[in-house]
């Protein structure tokens, strides 16, 4: 914009500013007078209201016509003005307090009217002083509105004005102030630009913003300064080439300083000799590589102490020979020895040269002594790297691809069939040869990769996919080979390859032989089968129950039974314990992990019995028993197995029922039984002794009639007498052994050890007279001592004895013997026996097998020889025959034998 | 405070309901009540600082010889009370309640006004069979029959009305009664905590603007509030001025009721209580100048 336009803006501002400013004083001028007039009307409306209230207390106190007439124009005055303030207020709350207010005169006037209640109650007139009250109040807040509507435009118009003179003097200002600071910024960029132009800088030229007057004047500057800066430009090009071929003068200068510099600073040793073998130069390095300070230094160490003795052969020899013009070699290797002794290698070249005008040699020395060490170094790594490789037990092998480089941006079957195709067998160790069944590597050099992995086996052609895939590179990979055997073996593979420029040339290979192991682990499989097999067949569950070092436990084993067992599967648990606990019946769970703990403390077997439930089952009683074993790393394994013994504890229980309830049926029937034999034995107590009073009455007064009244009685009547004497008699001795019998029966035993022999000696003496005694031949063997009743078993050995005595009495010569044969005691007699076929009438109580004319006796002996052997435990039979004899044996039961 | 839950009261219930009392820092406890003079009683009794009433307590307790404090006017209306009969009872006038039953709530304005309303028609009060009744009683009486007409105010005046429909009928007498609804203090109230005497009113006067700006929003803080049927309280809100003020014509309306009370005899004192020594006017005029219009 130009500059005149701006200050032509900043007039027309001006006058806007002046003309709004007038216009905003007309409008406010109006608001407020009309605001005003409100408040005059307002100002009206109340102090009519005042004068009516003054005139209404006149009519009222002096009952004046005259105040009551005035009251009644200022009521109409009073309606005309609320009238017209209807019409001049507008605001809602300004109608709505003239509303009131009419409603406040209005009740105020019915209130007056003749014929109205104020007439008659002196309240009403109460009521109307509130409602005139209120109507003035009404008014007063209407005035004060007012008021403050007119206060509130003022000073509106204040403000408005104001900020109008305000706000456009700072729009004048601020123009003004831009322009004069634009113009006074871009006046003194035109004197700096011409300033330069004036220092004779003609190439520069002065910025040209806008569009305005300053702007065309630097044009019109920038124009003039192009036209003198072409005037100047021939002169230039003189000084130019002048000033070139200046430069060129010093380049040639420079040049030959470097030449010798760079002699000087030569990585090789330059040396320049005479013909005679003089030292004319020799370059820092020389010093440095032959350990001397100078020149100097240097030319005074004679040859011979510069050479080892080999190379100063040499030199002295190659000497000669220049010597004598004979060809001598332009490069040779010397061994030098430094000042300071230090032998080094120097590969030298020898030529002939001019300097300074004149022939002379010049000799470069290149120091290798680091290059021949580190040559001999890798000479020694290479040699042993070989040893390494040739002895490795590790089959090693590298494949070679260096007349077909593989392209590693093939797709990978097209490298697959490259590798097969052109890898093949460069260098290889005894260790690889053997493993393929071949005697020496040498055998297989050149062979294919293919004549060790068959492509057909898939693991091979993955293992190679393996290799591309991982960037010539895998590690544990598996292949499977064919030797030349023609036996298949497993290898684990390492093999790496190396690239360059993108393309595959060579491929390391190492290979272990896993093919045993292969073996073991099918074999291990075959038996983690059977094992499996087994444990399938195996009632319950077969386990290995762990600990871990941190306290948590699991199950690396189990059998399938583990699904009837726990409700989980073998994988459920190989991990982590939980499931298996969680089937435990909470309220047995703190009583397993406690007998856990405990085995765990003693290493003791663990053996348990406790309870699960899972879904789907009823409750199982499961009993489970195994051996820990402890780890080194402290792990503690349990071996063991775990059966459902749901249904043995059940049928256990049944029986221990069953058992009970037998116990208390024989303690029963024995109680009653006991009650039986305790009645029969009072009984038969009780009878033998009731019995004996009448014998004895009859035995008596039979006796008496024989002994006293003998002669007053027949022959007859005697024999009668005697009979029922007789008769009473033996009925007195049936009832003595009943008796007997009886004692047997209820006599407590007193078991101690016994001396059979003399039992049987006191018997014998006791049932025979001095008669039988010369009748009889008595022999005793020998007889083992006993434990059992002395007294009891005396009774046995004396019945029997007497028996054996009686049933012998007939002859004239008897033997009886007492012994011990079989395991049994016996009596043995040839009297005169009994037959067999009775038997079982033998031990009765009053049975006889003979009549008692002939042997007479009561028939209570044997039985109560039974009684006290079965008392004894033991046992007692008979053997016999007619007029041969009989033997009566008897056993003790096992303990009471001696 | 204790708050009565009648329509005069708005403005306080406005000022809790838009939270002006903490917005004043006041920690304003309303203890709501049915009736402008139970509200009372919690104040002369101490169980509360501040007391919306309608003047007929006010007077009565003045007459007991009761001090407190009257410190604005916070509502008025002339159409507050009225009488509703039942046009079915043979009622069609004013003068017609001559011998009917006629329903009253002793000691409130009720009683106040149907005495003018009486005097006004030519009747003297042993010309009908007063009833007493409480406000809520009034309805249920009036629609059994147990009573022929009943002198109640808003909204219980509309609600009846529109419970009877054409069988009843409503007697306004705008002239009569001006009914005004009062911010009472407890006695020294004032003069313990002044400052904070003027910060309630001072959230009144704010509630007031909010009545005259939206009164949609106070319709409807009041209607939730007083739990009034939003229709009937549409119908009744024009009745009221809510604005705070002290007139002199309360002054006058006090005194009048003191007056009647006395003619009715019942009253040991004969001595009109001294009601400009109640109104303390320097709170409203500090808070909201030109409110007071009482002559001092």
């Amino acid at each position: 914009m130009k500059i005149a336009t701006r200050l032509h803006l900043n007039t027309l501002f001006f006058l806007a500013l002046i003309a709004f400013l007038t216009a905003l004083l007309a409008w406010s001028h109006r608001v407020v007078d009309r605001e005003d007039e409100k408040a005059k009307l307002a100002n009206e409306l109340r102090r009519t209201a005042f004068e009516r209230i003054v005139l209404q207390v006149e009519e009222r106190l002096l009952a004046s016509e005259r105040a009551a007439a005035q009251g009644e124009r200022k009521t109409k005055a009073l309606l005309d003005l609320l009238a017209r303030a209807a019409e001049t207020f507008s605001d809602p709350r300004e109608l709505e307090l003239l509303r009131e207010a009419q409603k406040h005169l209005e009740a105020t006037m019915a209130l007056e009217r003749p014929g109205s209640p104020a007439a008659r109650d002196p309240r009403a007139v109460n009521q109307m002083l509130v409602r005139t009250y209120y109507l003035i109040d009404s008014l007063e807040n209407l005035r004060l509105r007012a008021r403050e509507a007119s206060t509130r435009v003022r000073n509106r118009a204040f403000v408005l004005t104001l900020l109008g003179v305000l706000g456009g003097g700072l729009l004048i200002a601020l123009n003004s102030l831009w322009t004069a600071t634009d113009i006074k910024r871009r006046l003194g960029d035109l004197h700096g630009g011409l300033a330069r132009l004036g220092r004779g800088e003609l190439d520069a030229r002065l910025p040209v913003p806008g569009d305005d007057e300053l702007a065309d004047l630097a044009r019109a500057v920038n124009r003039m300064a192009a036209d003198l800066q072409g005037s100047l430009a021939t002169i230039e090009d003189l000084n130019r080439e002048m000033t070139a071929r200046r430069l060129a003068e010093e380049a040639l200068r420079v040049s030959e300083e470097n030449f010798r510099r760079s002699l000087d600073d030569s990585p090789l040793g330059v040396r320049i000799v005479t013909e005679e073998g003089q030292t004319v130069y020799a370059n820092r390095k020389v010093f440095q590589i032959f350990g001397c300070e100078t020149v100097e230094e240097f030319r005074s160490r004679p040859a011979r102490d510069r050479y080892t003795p080999e190379s100063y052969n040499a030199f002295l020899q190659r000497r000669e020979n220049r010597r004598r013009h004979r060809e001598t070699e332009g490069e040779y290797e010397i061994d030098i020895v430094r000042k300071d002794g230090e032998i080094r290698r120097l590969q030298v070249f020898r030529k002939e040269i001019l300097w300074d005008g004149r022939p002379m040699y010049q000799v470069l020395y290149n120091d290798v002594t680091e290059q021949k060490r580190a040559q001999e170094a890798l000479r020694l790594s290479e040699e042993r790297y070989r040893h390494f490789v040739a002895q490795s037990s590790e089959a090693i092998c590298r494949f070679e691809l260096a007349h077909a480089p593989l392209n590693t941006t093939l797709p990978e079957a097209t490298q697959i069939d490259h590798l097969y195709t052109h890898a093949v067998v460069a260098e290889c160790n005894v260790a690889f040869a053997e493993t393929h069944a071949y005697g020496s590597p040498e055998e297989i050099l050149n062979f294919r990769i293919g004549q060790f992995f068959p492509r057909l086996a898939k693991e091979n052609v993955a293992y190679l996919r393996s290799f591309i895939a991982g960037g010539y590179r895998v590690a544990n990979f598996e292949s499977r080979e064919i030797s030349r055997d023609g036996t298949v073996k497993h290898y684990l593979n390492n093999m790496t390859g190396h690239v360059e420029r993108g393309f595959l040339v060579r491929l390391w290979c190492t290979k272990r032989d896993i093919t045993r192991l292969r073996e073991a682990e099918a074999a291990l499989r075959k038996k983690d089968l059977t094992l499996a097999y087994l444990a399938s067949q195996v009632p319950g569950m077969l386990y290995q129950f762990r600990r871990r070092p941190d306290g948590t436990y699991c199950l690396p084993y189990s059998s399938d039974g583990i699904r009837c067992i726990f409700g989980c599967d073998p994988e459920d648990v190989r991990e982590d314990f939980t499931p298996v606990y969680e089937a435990i019946v909470p309220a047995d769970r703190e009583m397993v992990m406690e007998s856990i703990r405990a085995s765990e403390k003693g290493l003791s077997p663990w053996k348990c019995e406790f309870r699960t439930r899972f879904p789907g089952v009823t409750e199982r009683w499961i009993y489970a028993n195994s051996i820990p074993e402890k780890g080194v790393d402290g792990t503690i394994d349990w071996y063991g197995y775990a059966v459902d013994m749901t249904e043995r504890r059940r049928m256990e229980e049944e029986l221990r029922r069953l058992n009970l309830e037998l116990e208390e049926r024989v303690r029963e029937r024995t109680e009653a039984l006991e009650e039986a034999y305790r009645e029969l034995e009072a009984f038969v107590y009780s009878v033998s002794h009731d019995l004996r009073a009448p014998l004895r009455a009859l035995e008596g007064f039979s006796r008496i009639l024989l002994e006293d009244h003998g002669d007053a009685v027949s022959g007859e009547a005697r024999r009668l007498a005697e009979v029922i004497r007789e008769r009473a008699l033996n009925m007195g001795r049936l009832i003595d052994g009943l008796l007997a019998l009886s004692r047997v029966g209820r006599a407590e035993l007193r078991i101690v050890p016994v001396d059979m022999e003399a039992l049987v000696r006191r018997a014998y003496e006791e049932v025979t007279t001095p008669e039988d005694r010369e009748r009889i031949a008595f022999c005793v063997g020998s007889l083992p001592p006993a434990l059992g009743d002395p007294t009891l078993l005396g009774q046995v050995w004396v019945n029997l004895l007497g028996n054996a005595v009686k049933f012998t009495s007939h002859k004239d010569r008897a033997t009886i013997e007492a012994g011990w044969e079989d395991g049994a005691y016996f009596v043995r007699d040839d009297g005169a026996g009994f037959d067999m076929t009775y038997t079982d009438k033998l031990f009765g109580v009053f049975q006889r097998l003979h009549p008692d004319r002939l042997f007479p006796g009561t028939g209570v002996g044997l039985a109560i020889v039974q009684r006290i052997v079965r008392r004894h435990g033991g046992r007692v039979w008979a053997r016999g025959e007619v007029d041969r004899g009989a033997t009566f044996s008897f056993t003790l039961g096992g303990q009471r034998t001696h | 405070m204790a708050v009565s839950d009648s329509l005069g009261a708005a403005l306080v219930h406005i000022a809790l309901a838009k939270g002006y009392f903490q917005a004043e820092g006041l920690d304003v406890t309303p203890q709501v009540h049915t009736s402008g003079k139970a509200c009372l009683d919690a104040v002369l009794s101490g169980r509360a600082d501040l007391a919306t009433v309608a003047d007929t307590p006010i007077v009565n307790a003045a007459l007991e010889g009761k001090r407190f404090s009257i410190l604005a006017e916070i509502n008025t209306a002339t159409r507050m009370n009225g009488i509703a009969a039942r046009r079915d009872g043979g009622i069609a006038t004013g003068a017609d309640l001559k011998g009917k039953v006629l329903g009253v709530t002793p000691g409130t304005t009720s009683a106040f006004f149907a005495d003018l309303f009486l005097n006004l028609h030519g009747l003297r009060p042993r010309d009908v069979s007063l009833v007493p009744l409480p406000p809520e009683a009034m309805a249920p009486a009036l629609l059994e029959g147990r009573v022929d007409a009943v002198s109640t105010w808003q909204p219980h005046l509309t609600r009846i009305r529109n419970l009877l429909g054409d069988r009843g009928l409503l007697f306004y007498n705008d002239a009569l009664y001006t009914f005004s609804f009062c911010l009472v203090a407890r006695e020294g109230l004032t003069a313990r905590r002044p400052e904070a005497v003027r910060r309630v009113l001072r959230a009144l006067v704010r509630a007031e603007e909010l009545a005259a700006v939206q009164p949609e929003e106070a319709r409807r803080l009041t209607a939730e509030f007083t739990k009034t049927e939003r229709p009937l309280l549409d119908q009744v809100w024009g009745l009221f001025v809510f604005r705070t003020t002290l007139s002199q014509a309360l002054l006058v309306n006090l005194e009048d009721q003191a007056r009647w009370r006395k003619g009715q005899g019942l009253l040991k004192t004969t001595k009109t209580p001294d009601f400009p020594a109640l109104v303390e006017s320097d709170f409203l005029d500090s808070v909201k100048p030109g409110a007071v219009k009482f002559i001092r």
